[in-house]
């Protein structure tokens, strides 16, 4: 199953040279903060010129361009099978957490083929957005945590967070899994790991640079949403763009200490499903973040499917998944009739951003639904109507 | 209905239309003959020498002019002509497109119109007040060799004049020096239109010049209900033929992201009417207000059904019923998925949308290679037939829930494309939608399944359309498959990427 997928997306690949450019192009595929383009204008900087923290181009991590600086970027189709692998890579440690909780998810086939046949998934790996490496981590950190292995996992979410901030919000649900599973370190131990941890990526993001240039550039950009020059997929594009200059640290820190207030409560109120925590917040991520794109929707969905009993009382499961795919047809439909014809405007792709928004938290509410009804009756009640 | 449709208005566009005196007046009468006896001597020499003569017309006037030489695919191909005014106050990277073809869209010679171009292009020179400059293209025909035109202005022209703001294709063909009304073409492949305020800009100079401007298909009474209705259903058929059917010349600026208009004079025969002046005048308005654009054209609306030159119905009165349309297919599938759900195993959904789905990537491979491999329509068809009885031969093999399986999927799938044209190209997705409706109810009805599938067959109702424009199938279908390759038009995709499939399906679960 790993094989198909993994050769699935180097064939693609293969086959029509020109689609990874094509589809890194996609506003809905890849933001400034992700964009594969933007990492090779990274890299080529830091290869020939100087430092490219200094302009205003590259968001990513100091860690991706040390990465790419030894691979060889220039040559495509090396990097799409990369791109694969890591993909792979992540499928297969889906599967492991799968086959570590078999009564309570599908089993590992379900899942490896639900993230690498899922068109979300495909499509941003295929687009080669970095969060691929984001998404590998945090999974590599929750199947350590399901396997007993704490540090690890707690190494991994750092990577996570160092790579792409908001896993940040992730490291609460991990400690109470890590706790769940194993009792061999305590909390104060493992928060000691995760600080040192991140301690020790940002000195290896130092160390290439010799600057601490990328912790301003890099996070401040992701925080306080400080590139406009791309439309997203999230709520936070259109809002912004419209807004008076005076206002933005307002409603920054309103929309952030929105997004902020759910991983603390989500903890709290399921502290038997850390997993499921943990797929919820990847949800709300890929709706309320800055910079959200349909790779999250992809992790989400797989996670989503790692407790099958909350699965199968989800009630708008037919209403979601036919509301992603008018969104997948309709955002680029959008989109092209206001950039590239110019007969829309960028209202259009704005209403239909915030019908990608509604689907997604239709989608996670229900699943939240779905997962207080569980601990209230276990799914047992009759009066159950699904669509 | 009343209610339904609102009257045009001048949006913030920044036009003024026939706010400033036009002065293409009599005096201009003899150099127009002039020319016309001139074009007239030349007109039947050699494309080359023809052309040669023309542009020694335009270099007496003091404009710089050039020949473009074009080729299609399909191996047709001349020599177009064009001639730019720079503008004597602007920035030159704004420009406005007049456009007479030698012959119009019925292949007549476009005697008038030439003539016109030529001598507007001698009167607007004198004028100081252009900040966008001006082209005069004369292609030999509005069609292919406009289009040529047009990608090669944005490719490889040598003279450009920056990036085309309007264009008004000039069409007078008839020989006499009068004429009674004009009629203004708006329309553009794949479901473009142009802005609808240079639609209302002509429509109101029109009006300050005492002309009766009309849209084709359509006489003048539009208080009438039938009018408005028949003036419509020939604009939503003109938009679906667009480019298939050879056009009045302003669809072929689409794509480019440039708003065209053709301006036709009609009933030119006798004494009365207004003189071809008059035609002039109105060119000059227009381009006059083109020029008075600060950016290129916006608000407005570019999603409209006019009923009139004054009556339009927009968007948000017309979309809901394409959506209403497009989504009775996916009602029917939620419906199939809801009563069935039970008897299906998670496999057969899963297996069934990734045949579909690796069936319709093969079909999308498979399709460009059939339009290039296959050459001759005849095989097309024999093709057709073979795929056809291989449907109805796997009816016997599946069954009942991998139908209704596949049913199911293909409802949605057909569903939500029709939806994302209807956004690109209303009448298209409408057209379509209102004639393979019987497809969702192929489970329902107990009767007359036969003739659905047979009425729902896109080579039926291609049959029935060739009878109605009065061309051999065979024809039609070369002219859809040659707008597709020459025009990139997409309904030749359309027909057989989703409509083609969805009948297919239609013919196994019935």
């Amino acid at each position: 199953m790993l094989l198909v997928g993994v050769i699935l997306r180097i064939g693609l690949a293969a086959l029509f040279p020109s689609l990874p450019q094509f589809l890194s192009a996609q506003v809905e595929l890849s933001t400034p903060v992700s964009s594969f383009s933007r990492l090779q204008e990274g890299v080529y900087l830091y290869k020939h010129l100087s430092s490219p923290y200094q302009g205003n181009v590259f968001f990513q991590s100091p860690l991706l361009l040390s990465l790419f600086s030894v691979l060889p970027v220039q040559n495509s189709f090396y990097v799409s099978v990369f791109y694969a692998l890591v993909d792979g890579w992540t499928a297969y440690n889906l599967a492991k957490i799968a086959k570590a909780r078999p009564i309570t998810s599908f089993s590992p086939n379900t899942i490896a083929l639900l993230y690498l046949m899922n068109p979300f998934s495909m499509l941003g790996g295929l687009a080669r957005s970095t969060l691929i490496f984001t998404n590998w981590a945090i999974v590599a950190s929750v199947q350590a945590a399901i396997a007993a292995r704490p540090i690890k996992s707690v190494v991994l979410i750092a990577l996570a967070s160092c790579l792409s901030l908001y896993p940040l919000y992730l490291v609460l649900p991990i400690f109470s899994l890590c706790l769940q599973n194993s009792y061999r370190y305590s909390f104060r131990s493992m928060v000691l790991a995760l600080i040192g941890s991140i301690g020790a990526f940002s000195a290896l993001g130092y160390l290439p640079l010799q600057s601490w240039n990328f912790l301003d550039k890099q996070y401040l950009t992701s925080l306080l949403f400080r590139d406009l020059s791309q439309p997203n997929l999230g709520v936070w594009w259109y809002y912004f763009i419209e807004m008076f200059a005076p206002f933005r640290p307002f409603f920054v820190g309103v929309f952030q200490l929105f997004l902020g207030s759910f991983p603390v409560g989500l903890t709290i109120r399921f502290p038997h499903e850390p997993l499921f925590v943990i797929s919820a917040v990847v949800g709300l991520l890929a709706i309320f973040k800055p910079y959200p794109e349909v790779a999250d929707i992809g992790l989400f969905l797989t996670l989503l499917a790692l407790n099958k009993r909350v699965v199968g009382l989800m009630r708008y499961r037919l209403v979601v998944i036919l509301g992603l795919l008018y969104v997948s047809a309709l955002a680029p439909t959008f989109y092209n009739l206001w950039v590239y014809r110019g007969s829309g405007n960028a209202n259009f792709f704005y209403a239909i951003t915030l019908v990608y928004t509604l689907t997604v938290a239709l989608a996670l509410s229900d699943a939240i639904w779905a997962a207080v009804r569980l601990d209230y009756d276990g799914g047992r009640g009759r009066n159950l109507m699904q669509l | 209905m009343a209610g339904q449709f609102r009257g045009t208005y001048v949006s913030e566009n920044a036009l003024l239309p026939h706010q400033a005196s036009t002065h293409f007046r009599e005096s201009e009468w003899h150099i127009v003959r002039g020319f016309r006896s001139e074009i007239r001597d030349f007109k039947d020499l050699p494309e080359r020498e023809r052309n040669a003569r023309l542009m020694g017309l335009f270099d007496e006037i003091g404009l710089k002019s050039a020949s473009h030489d074009w080729q299609t695919s399909t191996t047709e191909g001349s020599q177009n002509v064009y001639s730019i005014l720079h503008a004597p106050r602007g920035s030159h990277n704004e420009a406005i497109v007049l456009v007479a073809p030698w012959t119009n869209m019925d292949g007549e010679f476009n005697d008038g119109g030439m003539a016109l171009l030529v001598s507007l292009a001698r009167y607007l020179k004198k004028w100081s007040i252009w900040h966008k400059n001006l082209i005069f293209v004369v292609p030999s025909n509005p069609h292919s060799a406009l289009r040529a035109w047009v990608g090669a202005y944005h490719t490889s022209l040598k003279y450009t004049a920056g990036s085309v703001e309007g264009a008004v294709v000039l069409d007078f063909a008839s020989t006499s020096e009068r004429f009674d009304h004009v009629e203004v073409y708006y329309d553009g492949l794949n479901g473009q239109l142009p802005n609808l305020d240079l639609i209302n800009t002509l429509v109101k100079v029109a009006d300050a010049e005492y002309v009766r401007c009309d849209l084709p298909g359509s006489g003048p009474s539009y208080h009438l209900y039938g009018q408005r209705l028949q003036t419509m259903a020939a604009g939503i058929f003109r938009q679906i033929v667009a480019g298939i059917k050879p056009g009045a010349g302003c669809e072929m600026f689409s794509g480019w992201r440039i708003d065209a208009i053709t301006l036709r004079a009609v009933g030119s025969d006798g004494e009365t009417g207004h003189d071809i002046t008059t035609f002039g005048r109105l060119v000059e308005s227009v381009v006059r207000s083109i020029n008075n654009l600060l950016e290129h054209f916006h608000q407005s609306f570019f999603f409209y059904l006019l009923l009139g030159p004054r009556f339009f119905v927009s968007i948000g009165t017309y979309l809901p019923c394409a959506m209403l349309v497009s989504n009775s297919f996916l009602i029917m599938a939620i419906h199939i998925f809801a009563s069935k759900r039970r008897s299906f195993s998670r496999e057969t959904i899963g297996l069934t949308s990734m045949t579909l789905g690796a069936v319709g990537l093969a079909s999308l491979m498979l399709s460009s290679f059939f339009v290039n491999a296959i050459s001759s329509t005849t095989w097309r068809l024999g093709l057709f037939a073979a795929a056809t009885s291989g449907c109805i031969s796997a009816r016997k093999l599946l069954g009942n829930d991998t139908k209704q399986a596949i049913y199911g999927t293909a409802l949605t799938l057909y569903g939500f494309s029709l939806t994302t044209l209807s956004m690109f190209n209303f009448s298209l997705a409408f057209g379509l939608g209102f004639i393979t409706i019987p497809l969702a109810w192929l489970r329902r009805v107990k009767f007359a399944r036969s003739l659905i599938i047979l009425l729902t067959c896109p080579v039926t109702v291609l049959g029935i359309a060739a009878w109605v424009m009065d061309i051999p199938l065979l024809d039609l279908i070369d002219s859809l498959i040659y707008a597709h390759k020459v025009l990139s038009v997409w309904t030749w995709q359309v027909i057989t990427q989703i409509w083609l499939p969805m009948w297919f399906v239609g013919v196994i679960i019935y």
